[in-house]
């Protein structure tokens, strides 16, 4: 259902769920899921913890809180606290679902396939994802006592699985890359806006997206009010969260590096070991875009947040400075498919993952599981989240790469091929999976008063 | 009519869709007119979706129908989204001249409408089902890329 058009994203931040449209930038996080076995506990659980959601409300200078708490709910979990068949047909469908019915599109096949997945994460019981981010371990401990103790409390709320995450001493994601530089910019969200991160216009010019391509209710870049659940006072202010655990393959990954830079260089130098990293990703792991410096890593353009996100790739059509198939022309081809194919400002999302495990010291492989919580938001998960996996990472088509994946998360199984256009070397042979699946839900985070009035039955079949 | 026609093809990665609407009363010799106009334009709405392998138009019936198939690369959801977000007007100066038409934005109505009038194919045949538009044109590059160098390599060395 439509609600009115021309809504302001900046007068109702305060009934948005926070670690949306802005990042919080704190260090650690705990991700706990929840079952549910009855509704009307289930639900008195939910008002307690509505209560302490943090908003989307902008904080003063010095006014960060040390912990914030936000919470999202499944389908399964939709169900579980009674919503009526109606309601809960009115969901998209990918939604109802669930991730593991939508293995196929995703490419989780063989390794990365639902059998495979941790158990917890593959059963139906990932009904209430309670997310906690903080400033310090300290913070983290105490938030999560609070919850724990109003979770005990609650008759029938059980917990099915936690999952902890934290930047690594490196500042970077376990491949060693700054990671989340690039974020789409939102019309009203009241962030600085910053060159690169909206959709590409002319003279140069970068415009923010809008809200409704990430939350519900608002005007998106088709001109209309995105869709939402009926009542529309369910969807309002929320959206979509795709939760996905990818277990990183550290010692394989620095392994293919060299090997492959000795098969195609004759040498494992660290200069040309760097260099085929940024080429299958598209950034030297500072986060300086191979677009804006081909040859070597730079740290003043890395650094500099007014520099580092701001390049097209119209102007490098054949791909010879940032090969057409890495891993950030893939994800976000900026504009560059828009004449001939699909208009990429459609298929935008917003990243809010954070590493988990510890960093991997030692050359080869210590058996310790890391990687990366994986966090999309936006407001239609087929069109946004499932289309980029579908068709930007595990397929080459509307970049003429057929047969080809992302060579950096795509599904590749050990005889993946990258093409690198350019006069001296063509082909990256032999690429192999190094990101694996371990499980993971699609969730809808809905608007703190929606939150309320879920919990208070207002929409509840059985209330 | 099927009533909920997804595709009818045998293939995975091609589909075929028929869609056969009624002309509005009196409006079929403008509606021939604009077909005219798409096929001769330079900037043509069709060449904007690189999916398509073929599509045609065809005013049946004295001008009482519009038959539309196509044959196309991916899923049917996706490829009228594509329709529907990238050539709007294209879409509404078409089928504008069909009974019903509800406009090809937003997404819903429009996809409704076409689920209603499409018709399931008896029998679908595809020479290449595995070969994307894509993928032809690759090929085809390929082959003139291939047949330059060949023709380099066939003349003697230059004297230096």
């Amino acid at each position: 259902m439509v609600v009115s058009v021309g809504r302001v994203l900046q007068e109702n931040l305060g009934d948005i769920q926070g670690n949306l449209l802005h990042a919080y930038h704190m260090p650690v996080a705990r991700y706990a899921f929840y079952r549910l076995e009855d509704p009307a506990s289930g639900r008195a659980w939910l008002g307690k913890l509505s209560d302490r959601v943090t908003s989307a409300t902008r904080w003063s200078e010095g006014d960060k809180p040390s912990s914030t708490m936000n919470v999202a709910l499944s389908f399964r979990g939709l169900e579980a606290l009674g919503l009526p068949t109606a309601t809960l047909a009115s969901f998209p469908e990918e939604f109802r679902l669930g991730m593991a019915e939508r293995s196929e599109i995703l490419g989780d096949v063989g390794e990365s396939a639902p059998e495979c997945w941790e158990d917890a994460l593959k059963g139906d019981g990932l009904h209430v994802l309670v997310e906690i981010h903080a400033q310090t371990t300290t913070a983290l401990e105490s938030h999560t006592e609070w919850l724990e103790s109003v979770s005990q409390a609650a008759e029938g709320v059980v917990v099915e699985y936690v999952q902890d995450a934290a930047l690594p001493k490196t500042g970077t994601e376990h491949f060693g890359f700054v990671d989340g530089i690039s974020q789409p910019s939102v019309e009203g969200s009241a962030l600085p806006e910053l060159p690169g991160h909206g959709t590409p216009v002319e003279s140069g010019k970068w415009k923010p997206l809008r809200p409704g391509e990430f939350i519900l209710g608002y005007v998106g870049e088709d001109g209309l009010a995105s869709e939402t659940p009926t009542p529309a006072a369910l969807g309002l202010n929320g959206t979509f969260v795709v939760f996905r655990k990818l277990h990183q393959r550290v010692a394989d990954f620095r392994q293919f590096l060299r090997t492959t830079a000795q098969a195609l260089w004759d040498t494992d130098d660290p200069e040309k070991v760097e260099l085929l990293a940024a080429k299958l990703v598209g950034r030297w792991r500072s986060g300086c875009p191979l677009e804006l410096s081909p040859d070597q890593d730079n740290a003043a353009i890395a650094n500099n947040p007014q520099i580092n996100n701001n390049f097209r790739f119209a102007q490098d059509p054949d791909g010879e400075r940032c090969p057409i198939g890495a891993h950030i022309r893939r994800a976000n081809p900026r504009g560059s498919l828009d004449a001939t194919d699909t208009l990429v400002r459609r298929h935008r999302i917003l990243r809010r993952g954070l590493p988990y495990g510890e960093w991997l010291e030692s050359e080869s492989d210590d058996g310790a599981d890391r990687g990366l919580v994986f966090i999309a938001v936006g407001s239609s998960i087929s069109r946004q989240f499932e289309f980029v996996q579908e068709e930007w990472i595990n397929k080459g088509d509307l970049f003429f790469l057929d047969g080809e994946k992302d060579p950096f998360v795509g599904a590749n199984d050990g005889t993946g091929k990258m093409t690198l256009p350019g006069p001296s070397v063509p082909f990256i042979f032999n690429l192999q999976r190094f990101v694996t699946v371990r499980g993971g839900e699609y969730f809808f985070m809905p608007g703190l008063e929606a939150l309320r009035k879920l919990a208070q039955g207002k929409w509840s079949a059985d209330s | 009519m099927s009533p909920s026609a997804e595709s009818g093809s045998p293939y995975e990665n091609i589909t075929e869709m028929t869609l056969l609407t009624p002309i509005k009363d009196g409006e079929a010799d403008e509606l021939a007119q604009v077909l005219a106009a798409v096929q001769i334009a330079e900037d043509s709405p069709i060449k904007k979706i690189s999916t398509i392998h073929y599509a045609r138009w065809v005013i049946l019936d004295e001008g009482a129908r519009l038959l539309f198939t196509s044959n196309f690369d991916g899923t049917w959801e996706k490829y009228l989204r594509d329709f529907s977000e990238k050539i709007p007007e294209g879409l509404d100066a078409i089928w504008g001249h069909c009974v019903g038409w509800p406009g090809a934005q937003p997404f819903a109505p429009f996809r409704k409408w076409v689920d209603r009038h499409q018709v399931p194919a008896n029998l679908f045949y595809a020479a290449y089902p595995e070969s994307t538009v894509r993928e032809v044109q690759r090929a085809l590059d390929w082959k003139e890329k291939t047949e330059r160098f060949v023709a380099e390599l066939a003349k003697p060395p230059r004297s230096s």
